[in-house]
């Protein structure tokens, strides 16, 4: 099992300023896009699905880059490729290179089936250390956040602890039908425990009113219909970019499940070094910064700045995101506990 | 020789079992594409898929001798699996159905590649046909259901704003139809499930365009539209605020295009 400590995680953020320099040190700058070789020939790639076509605009810009590259393209829910995966895999009916999914969940899955073969070293150099995994390259990350109406809630008292809010008179916004709320809840469930969680979950209960995603829940923020709520960090930068008065702010917890970063990323199914060459066009500059640009993602490179708006100290919690896995747990924890 | 009738008939049976917990299933899974978020519409072409795949393991069954397992035509066999429609159809509505799918095809494949028997290729390539009626039967009772239930259908994962917006659009029109009927709890189910499903699916990249249309918007899927149906306004009334929100919706069609044609380029 990978652990990682703190500091090394904040540090590879690039958002811890006296550390940035280490994280750098520790990570080779990602290439520019013309500095590696066209990619030609046969590869089979499945996409897991839900990062709003973005991940498609990227594949027809390396087609268009690339026109000797015979890319097949196979687009499902990424819940199902994981289990076409498996079963191709038990029937020894395997097809795809590689497999890129905006889901760490899914990237564990296949990884724990023991179909991913090693992210190549040079690969690995160019992902910020806290993010390293041998069996399969994180692209991008997505900070868990508290967006707050400064109106109504005074930064300096907000908990530092996330545990904390379940015994405050807060007034909060979530979406727990969201797979971002589950993956926040099940590290929860990881880092605190069952009991610990089930406490929380009833605690926020009573105080908080749900939403059916978490712009929902943001807008409902600004707006003041709640104090505050829980919700992934781009979704109030992208409100604030078309209400840049917007009457919300950012907040993070340090070291536990409120400021968790999760991962999109990719697994290499196949030895074929075609699928390795297309794994390193996503870590390019040009690749990178498009991710951050476009929807706000925080680069797993370091030479590429996160986006602005972002508020400081990012303090995750210390956990493997490959742990994630148990969804199921976590719904039926929901179930139990009325909150679904 | 495949016994279609039977494996049709057998497959009902299997349907039937695999089915009671499927529905929650299916769409837990998510949106597929856009083809078989539709499915329901396509079952006829499905049908034909089948029973063009079947046409080909009966010719790889007809020119089988043991120690000849004929990879050329099983790997074309695979690829048709792989390129059907009806297999992300059943891959993303009705998962359970699937992975038989695959036993089948592996069993066959390795029958004929350890040299059995002709009788036990035929066997197997029998259970092809049944995993694959099997599958079709359950697509069949899953679209039968979400007519009955009048399940909106799952956008398209990738779609445009142009489609998802003309999709919303139609619904709005159905919520009204349905108010009009008597039908107010359908017409408030699927206000939710148009929110849900393709309204939320854009306001990510509409905020950033026109944050107080996307405030405008929310509150009328939320509050402003389903309160009218709780309270019984008028069927004019409720005609008036679903225009006022295709209006809107017209408006954001407009600004997603025009973000659309400003987007930067990757490289």
């Amino acid at each position: 099992m990978k652990r990682r400590s703190l500091l090394q995680a904040a540090a590879a953020l690039g958002l811890l300023g006296p550390l940035r320099g280490l994280a750098a040190a520790d990570t080779q700058p990602a290439p520019a896009v013309d500095t590696l070789p066209p990619l030609a020939g046969d590869l089979t790639l499945y996409l897991g699905r839900g990062e709003g076509g973005l991940y498609g605009d990227i594949i027809d810009a390396i087609r268009k880059r690339c026109p000797d590259l015979n890319l097949s393209v196979r687009r499902a829910p990424a819940a199902a490729l994981v289990n076409t995966l498996e079963a191709e895999h038990r029937h020894g009916l395997e097809r795809a290179d590689l497999f890129w999914s905006i889901d760490a969940t899914s990237l564990g899955a296949v990884a724990a089936a023991g179909l991913a073969k090693p992210v190549p070293n040079d690969i690995l150099q160019l992902i910020k250390p806290a993010f390293r995994y041998q069996a399969w390259a994180a692209i991008s990350g997505r900070l868990r956040t508290i967006p707050y109406n400064p109106d109504r809630v005074e930064p300096a008292q907000l908990p530092t602890d996330i545990m904390a809010f379940a015994n405050s008179d807060y007034r909060i916004g979530w979406a727990p039908s969201y797979g971002a709320f589950r993956s926040f809840i099940t590290a929860m469930r990881l880092l605190e425990g069952e009991q610990r969680t089930r406490a929380w979950l009833l605690g926020v209960k009573p105080h908080a009113r749900s939403y059916g995603g978490e712009l929902g829940v943001v807008m409902a923020v600004e707006r003041g219909e709640v104090d505050l709520g829980f919700a992934n960090h781009y979704y109030t930068l992208r409100l604030k970019q078309g209400m840049p008065d917007a009457n919300v702010q950012l907040a993070l917890t340090e070291h536990d499940a409120g400021s968790l970063i999760n991962a999109s990323g990719a697994v290499l199914l196949s030895d074929k070094p075609l699928a390795a060459q297309f794994l390193r066009y996503l870590f390019t500059r040009e690749v990178q910064s498009y991710l951050m640009r476009e929807a706000f993602e925080i680069p797993m490179v370091a030479n590429v700045e996160p986006p602005a708006g972002l508020p400081t100290p990012i303090q995750p919690p210390e956990i493997d995101l490959t742990q994630l896995t148990d969804l199921q747990g976590t719904l039926r924890l929901l179930r139990e506990t009325g909150v679904l | 020789m495949i016994r279609m009738r039977e494996l049709k008939s057998a497959a009902v049976v299997a349907v039937a079992l695999v089915l009671l917990p499927l529905s929650g299933t299916a769409l837990a899974h998510g949106a597929g594409s856009e083809q078989a978020a539709e499915f329901e519409q396509h079952l006829d072409e499905y049908a034909g898929e089948i029973n063009d795949m079947l046409a080909n393991v009966s010719a790889i069954v007809a020119a089988y001798e043991p120690g000849n397992s004929n990879d050329e035509q099983l790997n074309a066999l695979i690829e048709q699996w792989e390129s059907v429609h009806f297999h992300e159809a059943l891959e993303t509505n009705a998962m359970p159905l699937y992975p038989p799918i695959w036993a089948a095809l592996g069993t066959f494949s390795s029958a004929l590649k350890e040299g059995a028997s002709e009788q036990v290729v035929r066997a197997r390539a029998d259970d092809i046909a049944a995993a694959l009626w099997q599958g079709y039967g359950g697509l069949k009772l899953l679209a039968a259901r979400q007519d009955q239930n009048r399940t909106p259908r799952q956008p398209p994962a990738a779609a445009s704003g142009d489609a998802v917006i003309e999709t919303i659009n139609s619904n709005l029109d159905q919520v009204l139809t349905l108010y009009k009927k008597g039908e107010s709890d359908a017409a408030q189910k699927l206000i939710y499930d148009t929110y849900m499903n393709y309204f939320e699916g854009i306001e990510g990249d509409l905020i950033e365009q026109d944050a107080a249309l996307v405030t405008g918007l929310e509150a009328d899927f939320n509050a402003t539209l389903p309160l009218l149906l709780k309270n019984d306004a008028p069927a004019e009334e409720v005609a008036a605020q679903i225009d006022a929100m295709q209006a809107d919706l017209g408006t954001a069609r407009e600004l997603l295009a025009a973000a659309a044609e400003q987007e930067s380029s990757v490289f």
